[in-house]
């Protein structure tokens, strides 16, 4: 519970995309590590139908996708979800999601992926434990950082914790670098990572990522 | 009349006393469970005794006074975390693609067990009889505990009180979420049982070890030979102990007296 690793959602994560070109995005539920193949020729049992902006349609709206375990099987609710290009759309696990999940689809040529983090993406982690968590992508490219979460000052009431919970952190990610490449957070905080211009990343726990030689990612 | 008889006295029967304490060394007890106020407790647990006074009382008492019984106990507290179950607030936060705000995340703290473990001493009291039994050709007397008068726990329920309240910091700990919660939990957790639940899961745990307590204060085989054999017409003589009596008697001073018809 509570490991920082976007490759597997769990309770506390969010993953997020803005839809910025019509089309229909068919996508998957996974609790495996392995790649999961888009369904070629078949209606996509889960699916965001991004429409064309219309002038009139107004500001960027934001979807929720809720994620649960029933029967053995993820599902998503709502399932087909259609949406204006440009919205963001928030996928997130309840209670009933003991593990993790990952959210792999294809919309026309691009791929889009939760393990693999691409423009316009978004991962969203709160923070339950206290301590320096140096994370770095374990798909193997040089983007790093470091999150330093303290416990909130003794004298703070469970009411004032309480409303710094609402308070969360932006990460930039631009390429292989990291803005700002440290943050500071109490516990119970949460930080958001927003991917700029990135090859496909995935922003994790340094010590789950293991090292070949010279500490570089195996 | 016996055709043999050995006496000790209280001094004497101090030392055989020692001898047996430490012949039987430390018993460990089947695990078991019980319960700590609204916590599930399962433990297993050793002892061992040391010390205590002799007196002797006709026809047939044993009293050992202030036995130290020295025990460790490995504590196992089922610990439901259910109330301390709160919601993550949404987070609103603006990013290059847009404001992002996360939807409100409702946590649940599962059941945890407790480690505790925890050593300390009590002092025991007790009137012993005396029983002497053959068993696979070696007569024994045991003295056997009947009537405990006094197992005095001492401060321990207190330590053990404070040992538990550490622990359940310590495991809490490592829970995400909870740690601004946890003097909250900690206090929430520990006003739930205080020292007479304390007291009563470790009497009882204590008492299993006193329960039914023996030493073991003499021992020789049924048979044994006395004189070797030292020529072919002078075979060896053995003698066979056909019984064995003990009991407490008062003459100038208390004896415990072995008496052996062979």
């Amino acid at each position: 519970m509570n490991t920082l690793d976007s490759r597997f959602l769990r309770l506390g994560d969010c993953f997020a995309h803005r839809f910025s070109t019509p089309g229909t995005f068919g996508y998957a539920l996974s609790p495996l590590p392995a790649s999961l193949a888009a369904h070629h020729g078949e209606p996509p049992a889960l699916a965001v139908i991004v429409t064309a902006a219309d002038d009139a349609a107004g500001a960027q709206r934001q979807h929720y996708v809720t994620v649960s375990m029933a029967g053995g099987e993820l599902r998503a609710r709502p399932a087909q979800l259609r949406v204006t290009a440009g919205d963001l759309v928030i996928w997130s696990g309840d209670k009933s999601v003991t593990f993790a999940f990952r959210v792999r689809g294809r919309i026309g040529d691009e791929v889009i992926d939760s393990a693999s983090l691409r423009t316009e993406s978004v991962f969203t982690h709160a923070f339950g434990l206290p301590g320096t968590y140096e994370w770095a992508d374990a798909n193997g490219s040089g983007l790093r950082g470091q999150v330093r979460v303290a416990m909130p000052a003794a004298a703070a009431s469970h009411e004032e914790w309480l409303s710094r919970l609402e308070q969360g952190t932006l990460v930039h990610v631009r390429g292989e670098r990291a803005e700002p490449e440290s943050v500071d957070i109490i516990v119970g905080q949460t930080v958001v990572w927003a991917v700029e211009d990135a090859p496909g990343v995935s922003i994790t726990d340094a010590t789950l990522i293991a090292t070949g030689a010279a500490g570089a990612p195996a | 009349m016996a055709d043999s008889t050995a006496a000790v006295d209280e001094t004497a029967a101090n030392t055989l006393l020692h001898a047996a304490e430490a012949a039987a060394g430390t018993q460990t007890s089947p695990p078991g469970s019980g319960s700590l106020g609204p916590f599930s407790a399962h433990w297993s647990a050793s002892a061992s005794f040391a010390g205590g006074s002799v007196s002797l009382a006709a026809p047939d008492t044993v009293s050992i006074d202030n036995i130290q019984v020295s025990y460790s106990l490995n504590l196992s507290l089922g610990i439901d975390l259910s109330f301390l179950d709160f919601c993550l607030p949404q987070v609103c936060i603006p990013t290059p693609f847009g404001d992002i705000c996360t939807p409100k995340i409702c946590l649940t703290f599962p059941s945890i067990n407790v480690p505790v473990s925890f050593s300390s001493s009590a002092i025991l009291s007790a009137d012993f009889g005396i029983n002497v039994h053959l068993t696979a050709g070696t007569w024994f007397v045991d003295v056997v505990i009947q009537d405990v008068r006094k197992l005095d726990l001492g401060t321990a329920a207190t330590a053990l009180l404070l040992a538990i309240g550490a622990a359940i910091a310590t495991a809490l700990l490592a829970v995400p979420f909870i740690g601004p919660f946890l003097s909250l939990a900690v206090a929430a957790l520990t006003a739930a049982f205080g020292l007479a639940e304390v007291t009563g899961l470790l009497g009882p745990i204590v008492s299993l070890f006193v329960s039914g307590l023996t030493f073991n204060v003499y021992q020789h085989s049924q048979d044994f030979q006395v004189l070797p054999a030292s020529g072919p017409f002078d075979p060896a003589v053995d003698v066979t102990l056909v019984t064995v009596t003990a009991g407490v008697q008062a003459t100038d001073k208390n004896e415990l007296v072995l008496s052996v018809d062979i």
